[in-house]
C-alpha cells in the first residue's frame, strides 16, 4: 500500500488539487462563505486572550506574506539571473566608497525588513562582501521611499524628526559596515552551513544547465528555488510574529508607562518596545507619533531607528539564514550604536 | 512527503486568504488599501503550489525540516480554530491612546504660541474667528520649509472639511471619514464649539480622563492589527460612570473640550446615549 502510494503520490497530489479546484469551480466560491465546515471546527468561545493573540498573529503574518513574497522573488531571480563574476566587476573594492553606496541602496531596491533577510543572505551567497550585504540590511527598512514619506506624515511634515531618523540610520548602518569589515571581511561562512554536505550552498551544479537553459525554464527554475525559500523564511517569520504578537496581547505598549521618570530607562524601554513590537518599519512612525505628548524627542527616535534595525521577526529570520555568532555580534552592535547614537544625538542636537 | 506538505502549505494559505478576501474577513487584520498586495500574494501562492507540483520528484534545494512544517502551518490553524473576530475592548489598555492627531498637536502646538503672543499684547485680542483661521494658515505656513514638493497640505484640505462641517446641521462621524472629522474637530474645536456631533463607539476609560467622563472610541488602523491605537470622542452623559468598558454606544451632543493629558482635546455631553449593536467592521483606517 505505502509503497503503492510511494510510486504515485504525484499523481494523487495532482488529482487532488484538481478535485479541490474543481470543487470550488462547480459549487462557486459561494460555496465558502456559506459552508459551515470551518465553523465547526472551530473552538465555540474562546478565551479573550487566545482571541486577541490570534488576531494579532494573523495581521502580522498577512501583512508580512507580500513583502516575504518578494524578498524570496527578488533574491531567487538573482540567485539565477546573476553571475557571481559580474558582482564583482559591479561593486567598487574599497569599502570606503562601497559602504556608503550600501546605505543607500534602499532608495532605488526599496525592500522592507520581512524582505530583507533572503535578499541580505543570496547578496552574500553571490559574493557580496559580508559588510556591503550587513549595511544594507540595516539601512534600507529606514532609507527608503515609503518609510521616508509615512514618517514625514505621521509627524505631520517635521522634517527634524526625518531627518534625524534617517542620519541616525545610515550613521549605525554605515559603522556597523566597517565594524564587519574589520571583524568578518575573509570569512566566508557567515551565512548558515550547508545541511547537505554532498550538495554545495550555492547551488552551483544548477548554474552549468542554466547557462543552456531556455528563458522560461530558467523562471520556472527561480520560481521553484521560490519555495524553498519562502518556506525557510516563512517558518522564522511565523516564529517571530507569533511571539511578537503575544507580546503585543500580554505586554503591550501601555508598559512605557512604569518607567515615567528616568530619560535612559524610557529610551530602553522604548527599545525593548519597539523589539517586541516587530512592527512593519512603514507603520511604525504612526505609533511613534502617539507618543509625542507623552515623552521627548530621543525615546522616540531610539524606537524610530531600533525597531526597524532589530526586532523579534527579524532575529529569528536571521536566527536561519547567519551564523550564530554573526547574529550575537550584529544584536549586540546595533544595540550598543543606537544607544551611542542617541547619546550623541541628546548631547549634540538638545 | 516535503513536496506534499508544501503543496498543502501553499494552496492552504491561498485558499485561507481568498476565504477573507470574499468573506471581508481581511479587514479585521489589515488596512483594506493592501488588497491587491493580498490579491497578489495569493495568485503568487496558487503558483508556487502549481510549480510544486510540477517539481514533485525534484530533491530539495534546502531542507525545511520537520518543525518548519509545523510553524507554517500555525497560520491555517489559527485562522480554523479561532474563528476571526476583532480586537475587543480588552486590548485597548495595552494599545497606545492618541489623544490628537499628528496635524491637530502641530496646530494646537501653533495655537499656543499664538495665545502667547496674544497674552504679551503684540496682536489684537478681539480676532473674529475667520481671521483667527486665516492667522493660523500663515503661522503654519511659516513654520514650514518653503520647499514643499509633497501634493498633499494638510492646511487647505482640513479648511475645506471644516467649512463644509460649519454648514453641516449635524457633524456625523462615519466609518468612512471618521479620521478626517475627528482630526478636524481636534484642530478646529473653537470654531465649531456648540456644534451638534454624532458619534459612535465603545467605551473605553482610563486613569488619566475626568471623573465620569469616557473616551468614545474606535481602533485606527494603519497598516495591520498590530499598529491599531485608540482614537476617540471624549464624552459624558448621564450614567457615563457606570456603563460597561467595551459597550457599542451613539451619543450626541454640543461639541466642546476638555485638556486630558497635556492636550485640549474635542468632548461631548450628551443628555443621553443609546447602545448599539457592534458594527461587523468596527475599526477606522488610515489612508494617507
Amino acid at each position: 500500500m505505502f509503497k503503492w502510494i510511494r510510486e504515485y503520490y504525484m499523481d494523487l497530489t495532482g488529482f487532488l488539487v484538481l478535485a479541490g479546484f474543481l470543487y470550488l469551480i462547480l459549487s462557486g466560491i459561494d460555496a465558502l462563505e456559506t459552508s459551515q465546515w470551518l465553523d465547526s471546527a472551530a473552538l465555540s468561545s474562546p478565551p479573550a486572550w487566545l482571541q486577541n493573540s490570534s488576531t494579532l498573529f494573523l495581521s502580522i503574518f498577512i501583512e508580512g506574506i507580500p513583502f516575504i513574497l518578494i524578498g524570496v522573488i527578488i533574491s531567487s531571480l538573482i540567485h539565477v539571473y546573476v553571475r557571481e563574476d559580474t558582482v564583482w566587476r559591479l561593486i567598487p573594492k574599497s569599502p570606503w566608497v562601497s559602504i556608503p553606496f550600501a546605505t543607500f541602496m534602499g532608495l532605488v531596491l526599496p525592500v522592507c525588513e520581512c524582505g530583507i533577510v533572503p535578499v541580505a543572505r543570496r547578496l552574500i551567497q553571490k559574493g557580496f562582501p559580508a559588510y556591503i550585504a550587513f549595511t544594507f540590511l540595516l539601512a534600507a527598512p529606514i532609507i527608503n521611499p515609503i518609510t521616508i514619506a509615512s514618517t514625514y506624515f505621521a509627524f505631520a511634515g517635521d522634517w527634524k524628526m526625518v531627518f534625524s531618523r534617517l542620519l541616525l540610520a545610515v550613521g549605525i548602518a554605515a559603522v556597523m559596515g566597517i565594524l564587519y569589515y574589520f571583524f568578518f571581511n575573509g570569512d566566508p561562512d557567515v551565512t548558515t552551513h550547508c545541511e547537505h554536505p554532498d550538495r554545495d550552498c550555492n547551488h552551483s551544479h544548477h548554474l552549468h544547465h542554466t547557462g543552456q537553459r531556455h528563458t522560461g525554464d530558467k523562471l520556472i527554475h527561480a520560481m521553484h528555488h521560490s519555495i524553498f525559500e519562502f518556506m525557510d523564511m516563512g517558518k522564522y517569520f511565523v516564529a517571530g510574529a507569533s511571539i511578537a504578537a503575544a507580546f503585543q496581547a500580554f505586554v503591550g505598549l501601555s508598559t512605557i508607562r512604569e518607567f515615567a521618570e528616568n530619560e535612559w530607562l524610557v529610551i530602553l524601554a522604548m527599545m525593548a518596545i519597539a523589539f517586541g513590537l516587530s512592527l512593519c518599519s512603514s507603520a511604525d512612525a504612526f505609533v511613534a507619533a502617539s507618543f509625542r505628548s507623552a515623552m521627548s524627542t530621543p525615546p522616540i527616535l531610539a524606537f524610530l531607528v531600533y525597531g526597524p534595525m532589530m526586532d523579534l521577526k527579524n532575529l529569528f529570520m536571521m536566527y536561519g539564514s547567519f551564523r550564530k555568532r554573526v547574529v550575537l555580534f550584529h544584536f549586540a552592535a546595533t544595540t550598543l550604536l543606537t544607544l551611542a547614537s542617541i547619546g550623541l544625538f541628546i548631547s549634540l542636537v538638545l | 512527503m516535503g513536496s506534499f506538505l508544501r503543496i498543502v502549505i501553499c494552496f492552504g494559505t491561498a485558499v485561507m486568504l481568498i476565504h477573507m478576501l470574499i468573506t471581508g474577513e481581511l479587514r479585521l487584520f489589515i488596512n483594506p488599501r493592501f488588497t491587491p498586495l493580498i490579491i497578489f500574494s495569493t495568485l503568487l501562492l496558487i503558483l508556487f503550489g502549481l510549480v510544486q507540483i510540477w517539481h514533485l520528484k525534484q530533491p530539495a534545494p534546502h531542507r525545511i525540516g520537520g518543525w518548519g512544517y509545523i510553524l507554517l502551518c500555525f497560520p491555517i490553524l489559527a485562522f480554523i480554530l479561532v474563528p476571526p473576530a476583532p480586537l475587543n475592548s480588552s486590548m485597548a489598555s495595552k494599545k497606545g491612546i492618541n489623544y490628537l492627531s499628528p496635524e491637530a498637536m502641530e496646530s494646537q502646538q501653533v495655537l499656543t504660541k499664538e495665545e502667547k503672543e496674544r497674552r504679551t499684547g503684540e496682536r489684537g485680542s478681539n480676532d473674529p474667528s475667520p481671521e483667527d483661521n486665516s492667522e493660523l494658515n500663515d503661522e503654519e505656513l511659516l513654520s514650514k520649509p518653503p520647499s514643499n514638493e509633497e501634493s498633499y497640505d494638510p492646511n487647505p484640505y482640513y479648511n475645506k472639511i471644516v467649512k463644509k462641517l460649519k454648514a453641516a446641521a449635524v457633524i456625523e462621524l462615519d466609518d468612512k471619514n471618521y479620521i478626517d472629522r475627528l482630526t478636524t474637530l481636534q484642530m478646529y474645536d473653537k470654531e465649531l464649539k456648540g456644534k451638534p456631533v454624532k458619534v459612535k463607539g465603545f467605551i473605553f476609560r482610563a486613569d488619566n480622563m475626568p471623573e465620569g467622563v469616557v473616551l468614545v472610541s474606535r481602533y485606527s488602523i494603519t497598516c495591520c492589527t498590530a499598529d491599531a491605537s485608540v482614537i476617540g470622542i471624549f464624552a459624558k452623559f448621564p450614567g457615563s460612570d457606570q456603563i460597561k468598558e467595551g459597550t457599542w454606544i451613539e451619543v450626541k451632543g454640543g461639541l466642546d473640550s476638555i485638556v486630558v493629558e497635556r492636550s485640549r482635546v474635542p468632548f461631548i455631553e450628551a443628555p443621553s446615549h443609546r447602545v448599539v449593536e457592534a458594527p461587523k467592521d468596527p475599526y477606522v483606517y488610515a489612508n494617507y
